[in-house]
């Protein structure tokens, strides 16, 4: 179960752009999400569906407005206190399953326990049945590098919900995948959600925003 | 002993180093140099691999030497500061003739010195740099005759070059620690700069190869200060590791030709000081690895 995840994630007349002078790529935008919910960002490309996952994820700062996560704004505080936010208890997926290919697909899926200051002792085994369970079926040994775009999605997926996150961040998360990965993905991300965790997705894919609790339409 | 301090690159010419020697019993001639560049290689721990031999100060002709060796004419206390290191260039007489130069090493705080120092004057094209000729004659109250005979000597042979006053032969090796200690100081300090800036411009190009995993590791939670520790980490275990290797091989090396080693704290405290030096080296490469932006490292293009 993940644990507490009261306030959910607001943002309030959020404002944000690349450069100070262009126009802002996410303008003066109000949108919560709470604990048990889903939150599809849609949009055409570059409309700023991932900009505003990334203001999300703290990797930017919103220009103007106010962003608070489970009732704090993050941005009062320190990197340490975000970053120790992103380890514990936000989960990324991304387009791109972004593995550590120098490494075993397990201990891609133990990485963020890395930066974590608790690791739990069962990580390893768990991680391990989260693979099976996502339909890993290569040893734990391998490198990510002899799986297939499929196989290594499905890695990268065990990586963001190893941890139990409260918030998990998808970025054009069934991209491009096969048509029963992308189901596999879809259900286990939105089973994620049942148990009272955050889900917010950028994607084009409509069917998928269909599924969300709320979308949030980009231009 | 008697001093003779020549300017630059002066040198005594073969025939007047053989004259004095021959009229005034002269047991030992040293050349103190500012580099090291007049000593062949040869002459690094050739004593362990070879019989001594010794050759006269201004080397007779190559026939004349192999009849009778070896000379009695040269020894006693003569020294030298040698660096180990040094890159030297082959000795010749002014016949071409490649002159043997053998010592016995003797370690006087972290430096090699020379007993027993074979020394011959060099080829004009030769980068000798020898700024000083020490002279020890057999007998001591021969000195203020030999001085006066040298100075005149010099002086019709048009040398740039004068006699200093007789010196105690401790004074000198004190003298010549000090000016090895100063030129091995501004060596390392150079030696420090440089493995500083060659650390940090290593890792700035190694961090821009790993702009995209360092990226991934703050999208997964890494704290600045987290990529900062493991740059700097994998920096010290590089340079640590890579001293050692090195530090081994080079003994092993100098052992294999028969070499002095170096004071076993002299090769520690180098490693110690790579290590140091990488550190701060490391600290640039470091600071830039933690301050990449994760939305750019990992977008997809
Ligand atoms: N690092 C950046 N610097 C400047 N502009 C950027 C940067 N990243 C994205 N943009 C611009 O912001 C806009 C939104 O991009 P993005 O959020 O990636 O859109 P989407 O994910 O919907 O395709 C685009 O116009 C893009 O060119
Ligand atoms: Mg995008």
């Amino acid at each position: 179960m993940p644990s507490d995840a009261v306030g959910g994630i607001r943002l309030t007349r959020v404002t944000f752009g690349y450069s100070s002078g262009a126009d802002p790529v996410v303008d003066d935008l109000s949108v919560s999400v709470n604990p048990g919910e889903s939150l599809a960002l849609v949009g055409e490309s570059g409309s700023g569906k991932s900009t505003l996952l990334y203001l999300m994820g703290l990797f930017l700062r919103p220009t103007s407005g106010e962003l608070t996560v489970f009732g704090t704004n993050p941005w009062n505080y320190g990197d340490r206190y975000r970053s120790s936010l992103r380890s514990s208890r936000v989960g990324f997926v991304f387009q791109d399953a972004c593995l550590d290919e120098r490494r075993s697909i397990l201990d891609n899926v133990l990485e963020p326990t890395l930066y974590r200051s608790t690791r739990s002792p069962s990580a390893a085994d768990d991680a391990a049945k989260l693979l099976r369970d996502l339909g890993v079926t290569s040893p734990m040994t391998r490198r990510p590098t002899q799986l297939s775009g499929g196989q290594m999605q499905r890695v990268a997926l065990a990586r963001a919900l190893a941890g139990e996150p409260v918030v998990v961040l998808a970025d054009e998360p069934t991209g491009n995948l096969d048509l029963r990965t992308r189901q596999l993905v879809v259900d286990a991300l939105f089973g994620h959600v049942k148990t009272g965790a955050i889900l917010v997705i950028a994607t084009h894919d409509l069917e998928l925003a269909a599924l969300s609790t709320q979308q949030v339409r980009i231009s | 002993m008697i001093r003779v301090q020549a300017s630059g690159n002066e040198r005594l010419p073969l025939d007047l180093c053989t004259a004095l020697r021959r009229s005034h019993g002269v047991r030992t001639m040293v050349a103190l140099t500012a580099s090291e560049d007049v000593f062949p290689r040869s002459l690094r721990g050739s004593a362990v691999r070879a019989p001594m031999r010794r050759a006269s100060l201004c080397s007779e002709p190559r026939a004349e030497r192999r009849s009778a060796p070896p000379s009695g004419t040269i020894g006693g206390d003569a020294l030298l500061a040698l660096h180990l290191n040094a890159a030297v260039s082959p000795l010749f007489t002014e016949d071409g003739e490649l002159i043997d130069v053998r010592g016995r090493h003797r370690f006087v705080g972290g430096m090699s010195f020379l007993d027993s120092l074979v020394l011959a004057p060099t080829q004009e094209s030769d980068r000798s740099n020898i700024v000083e000729y020490v002279v020890e004659l057999e007998r001591a109250d021969d000195i203020s005759a030999f001085r006066g005979v040298l100075s005149a000597s010099l002086e019709a042979a048009q040398l740039d070059a004068r006699v200093a006053a007789p010196v105690e032969l401790s004074l000198l090796r004190a003298e010549v620690v000090a000016r090895s200690v100063e030129q091995s100081r501004s060596r390392l300090l150079v030696g420090a700069v440089a493995t500083g800036l060659l650390v940090s411009a290593v890792g700035l190009v190694g961090s821009s190869f790993r702009r995209q995993e360092m990226g991934r590791r703050r999208v997964l939670g890494a704290s600045q200060a987290w990529l900062v520790i493991l740059v700097s980490t994998e920096a010290v275990l590089a340079a640590g590791v890579g001293s050692v290797l090195g530090a081994t091989s080079s003994v092993s090396f100098l052992a294999s030709r028969g070499d002095a080693l170096p004071a076993p704290d002299t090769v520690a405290s180098g490693v110690v000081f790579v290590v140091i030096v990488t550190l701060l080296g490391a600290v640039v490469p470091a600071l830039v690895s933690a301050a990449v932006d994760p939305a750019k490292a990992l977008r997809v293009p």
